[in-house]
């Protein structure tokens, strides 16, 4: 998983680890996330995916491991590094007393000044890039409207913007996606490609993979704060392989069967209403359906299956035999 | 590893807000203490020297704060403070006053309340009371000698004066070591009554070491190391004060009081009500009838004291360490530095 | 950074109307005065009673009764405010990255709530002036020791008074600036600061614990009144700025340790 030296990533994190109220909420998570690259960080809510990001931009100090930030791994350095960075961190946040316009201008004003000594090559921001940011994201109309006025879309829109103000090399987007309509979300997934093509690297994290999938370079999973996959989307789909599928009502027994028999991959058992799904650890089947009804499980049907990118996702960080 | 440090040191970070807070504590605590522990010695005088130091009582230029102090309730309005009664009744009394003293017969006493102050201007053949709070001066050009008796109050020395005076030939004196008083080494004059059965344990008068003035008085009931009663400086500095101090024209628009010389008192306006002292020096008890005035002021703190039958009928009792009084219904008071037996026994005379 | 954040400060319409109240006060007291008299004798600080005497007063007096309670509540909303607002907003993560560096946040936020504290007392003391002016006679102004100073003199005085309101609540500020740091809920800040006041205020009525007395950050809180005694007084004064300037200290130190090793999850 070496994916090359660490000149050519945007963001590692090593041995990453923090507990919250003594539950490690990420666990000893190491990341590589390539230059140029779109970066799907995928993991259903509660998996940690937030608390990363918020590490990797230092609003949540780790209690283990470290950062490196654009090739800066010294906090300070890595702080004067996030004026390249373009973020949108857990839902976007202004202040609803101000109009869409006066947030970026008070966001630009607290930040450019702060940044100029840290950072000599940017310059102020001005009216027109504020229109320009606005009008990428279509709320140029709407820049005079108080932001309490705004719907969420236009909301997540804004904080797109905010990141679009000043050029960045790296865009790190959580859950951009969320409370989009179908149409905003295919428009934001063609603006991460469009700055992709234009030199950014792009880390973007969701819980619904069908939403970044088609534009991710670099995949990946999460859950429980562990890392389970990481890796280009080409090896995440070719991970899959084959999987045995049972359509039955007696699930536990058939669960224990299987595992006792040692029949099935440990850790792959995916186990639903009446049915399991499973890697088995022979090719033969018809052994295994033997043992299946001689152990008393109604079998109503077997099968195999491949499974899309989704229902591997699913299965990956979904209710498994081993979370049990 | 530099990452970590901000989350390592973090116990560090609370090390500043923690030694500011308890430095501020430690110094409020312990700085008074500090000031009250430091102590000096002067060379040793005799009674006799102290008495003639008291006696001199030189007038001099200074500044300071004065508090008078009671362990008990005391039910007489204060001097500059025209308080509640029924407030002072509730527990020990303390009141603080700044004194400004020219040395040229020329006194003033302020007492600073949150918003307002009282001021007493005394200027030879003439005394201004001031109060901000009802935005009246009242004046007392005529009656001085009065006002002469209410600025001891807020002048140890003139009390200390009429201590020695008056009582010094019923007593054992003698000097008792040097104190510390307003930050300044002092002598202390011990009077111990010659009287048995009165209830005063002793008088101290602290005289400045260095200028030779009374700077406190305390007043210690029988058996106790604890006085009932003091009356001294808190600060004191000897320094020129400017005329501007002292002087005092009633402002445009106060309301001007001026008081005849005809009633003796300050809150008189009954005629001339005589005192009858029985016996000399500290078990004498005075015998007073009060006005109609004065009854119907007082009616309400007689209330709350403790009744006692009396030869005379019932009566109220008010007791301190220091001192009783018993009020009888027909509005005479019987007070003085003794016991309640020998009160009822002085009643019983009457 | 301090004009961005004074902005953000003023843009708000809770801080218009906040400010509008407090400048409207005086006029209302003025008026009330004006037409039903200073009420001499009644429980009411001493200057209430000087106000149908002179201007000046007025300014005083319009202090005085803001200070134990409206004074420090709009100074707590604001101050509590800044960095928990932000953090419930969710701003603060935005400002973080942007990025600023968290001691510059803290530093920017105090000094637009001391900024703040100074703005309100002036003001609210400015407009006092022009109501007494207004309502009141504006000759010769009586100290409260019974002498008499020019009117230009008394609107000097009034002025270092205003002044030292104004240093008193540095306190107030500094404290809503570190409980701030400890919660993302602005409104409990605001209630936890202005309850650290009240409970202050309530104690140094309590002779019992005279004792602590010195160590409360609203003990020397009347000491503005000095001022407008002959001679003038400072023991008060010194130590009401020791006071402060001990409180702040603390609350600042406080407030950074927190929040420099805080994790922002809000």
């Amino acid at each position: 998983m070496n994916l090359g030296s660490s000149n050519s990533l945007a963001i590692e994190t090593e041995d990453l680890t923090k507990a919250f109220g003594g539950r490690n909420v990420v666990d000893s998570l190491s990341l590589h996330v390539p230059a140029g690259s779109i970066y799907g960080f995928l993991g259903p809510n509660g998996s940690g995916k937030t608390t990363t990001i918020r590490m990797i931009l230092g609003l949540v100090f780790p209690d283990r491991g470290t950062v490196t930030l654009l090739a800066a791994k010294d906090p300070k350095e890595r702080r004067a590094r996030l004026s390249r960075v373009g973020m949108l961190v857990e839902g976007p946040a202004f202040y609803p007393y101000l109009s869409g316009y006066d947030n970026l201008k008070r966001f630009s004003q607290i930040a450019l000044p702060a940044q100029r000594h840290l950072d000599h090559s940017l310059s102020k921001v001005s009216k027109s890039a504020i229109e320009s940011a606005l009008e990428r994201v279509g709320l140029l109309e709407a820049a005079g409207k108080k932001y309490r006025a705004y719907s969420l879309g236009m909301k997540q829109r804004l904080s797109i913007a905010a990141a679009l103000l000043w050029p960045r090399e790296l865009l790190v987007l959580d859950e951009p996606t969320n409370g989009l309509d179908p149409q905003g979300i295919v428009e934001v997934r063609e603006l991460m490609t469009t700055l992709q093509k234009q030199g950014m690297t792009i880390f973007v994290s969701s819980h619904i993979l069908s939403e970044v999938e088609i534009i991710c370079s670099n995949i990946a999973v999460m859950r429980e704060g562990k890392l389970l996959f990481e890796g280009s989307t080409q090896s995440f789909r070719g991970s899959l392989g084959e999987r045995f599928e049972l359509e039955t009502a007696d699930v536990g027994l058939a669960e224990s069967i299987l595992s006792g028999l040692g029949l099935v991959e440990p850790g792959s058992l995916v186990i639903g209403h009446d049915r399991i799904t499973a890697k088995l650890t022979t090719e033969d089947i018809a052994r295994v359906v033997a043992a299946l009804v001689k152990g008393g499980v109604g079998v109503r049907a077997v099968g195999k299956t491949s499974h899309s990118l989704e229902e591997a996702f699913v299965n990956m960080t979904g209710r498994s035999s081993s979370a049990r | 590893m530099k990452m970590l440090n901000v989350k390592a040191h973090s116990k560090l970070l609370f090390a500043g807000p923690i030694t500011i807070a308890s430095s501020a504590i430690v110094i409020s605590l312990v700085m008074p203490q500090i000031a009250r522990a430091s102590t000096s010695t002067l060379t040793p005088v005799s009674p006799q020297q102290l008495v003639s130091w008291i006696q001199a009582d030189r007038p001099i230029s200074l500044t300071g704060t004065v508090t008078g102090a009671t362990s008990f309730p005391l039910p007489m309005p204060s001097v500059l403070k025209s308080s509640n009664p029924a407030s002072v009744l509730s527990g020990s009394t303390s009141e603080t006053f700044n004194v400004w003293s020219n040395g040229a017969g020329s006194l003033r006493a302020q007492q600073v309340t949150s918003a307002g102050e009282t001021d007493l201007y005394m200027n030879p053949g003439s005394v201004w009371y001031w109060d901000s709070n009802t935005f009246t001066a009242t004046n007392e050009a005529s009656s001085g000698a009065s006002k002469i008796g209410e600025a001891g109050f807020s002048n140890p020395g003139s009390t200390a004066v009429q201590i020695v005076d008056k009582l010094s030939a019923y007593a054992t004196l003698s000097v008792s070591g040097s104190v510390m008083v307003a930050g300044r080494p002092a002598y202390t004059l011990s009077l111990v009554p010659n009287a048995q059965d009165s209830l005063i344990g002793s008088v101290k008068i602290a005289v400045d070491g260095l200028t030779h003035i009374p700077v406190r008085i305390q007043v210690f009931p029988k058996n106790s190391s604890t006085p009932a009663a003091s009356f001294g400086f808190d600060t004191l500095t000897f320094a020129p004060q400017p005329d501007s101090i002292f002087s005092f024209t009633p402002p445009p628009g106060a309301n001007v009081v001026e008081r005849g010389s005809a009633s003796g008192t300050a809150s008189g306006g009954g005629g001339s009500l005589k005192t009858k002292v029985i016996g000399t020096g500290f078990d004498s008890v005075w015998v007073q009838a009060l006005s109609a005035k004065q009854r119907s002021a007082m009616g309400g703190i007689v209330k709350s004291l403790t009744t006692i039958s009396t030869p005379l009928g019932a009566g109220y009792l008010y007791t301190t360490p220091i001192f009783q009084a018993i009020v009888l219904s027909n509005g005479t008071v019987v007070a003085g530095p003794v016991d309640t037996t020998r009160l009822l026994q002085v009643v019983g005379e009457l | 950074m301090l004009g961005s954040e004074l902005s953000l400060l003023f843009k708000r319409r809770r801080t218009k109307v906040l400010m509008a109240l407090l400048f409207l006060a005086p006029w209302l007291m003025g008026f009330v005065i004006f037409q039903f008299g200073g009420g001499r004798g009644g429980n009411g600080p001493s200057f209430v009673d000087l106000v149908t005497h002179n201007a000046v007063f007025l300014v005083l007096a319009s202090v005085s009764s803001l200070m134990p309670l409206l004074l420090p509540l709009a100074v707590s909303l604001v101050a509590a405010d800044s960095i928990a607002g932000e953090a419930s907003l969710g701003t603060l993560r935005y400002l973080l990255v942007a990025p600023v560096s968290r001691m510059r946040i803290l530093v920017g936020k105090l000094l637009v709530s001391l900024s703040f504290v100074v703005l309100i007392c002036l003001g609210v003391a400015a407009s006092a002036l022009v109501a007494g002016m207004v309502f009141f006679p504006t000759g010769r102004v009586v100290l409260l020791s019974g002498q008499t100073t020019s009117f230009l003199h008394g609107i000097a005085l009034a002025f270092v008074a205003t002044v030292l309101i104004a240093m008193s609540l540095v306190s107030v500020a500094g404290i809503g600036l570190a409980i701030s740091t400890f919660t993302d809920i602005p409104v409990g800040a605001t209630l936890g600061t202005l309850g650290i006041i009240i409970f202050s205020e309530i104690l140094s009525n309590i002779s019992q614990v005279r004792g602590i007395w010195p160590m409360l950050p609203t003990n020397y809180w009347l000491s503005y009144a000095d001022i407008f005694r002959f001679p003038i007084r400072l023991g008060a004064i010194g130590k009401d700025f020791v006071s402060q300037a001990v409180w702040l200290a603390f609350a600042f130190t406080l407030a950074s340790a927190r929040f420099i090793s805080k994790d922002v999850t809000s």
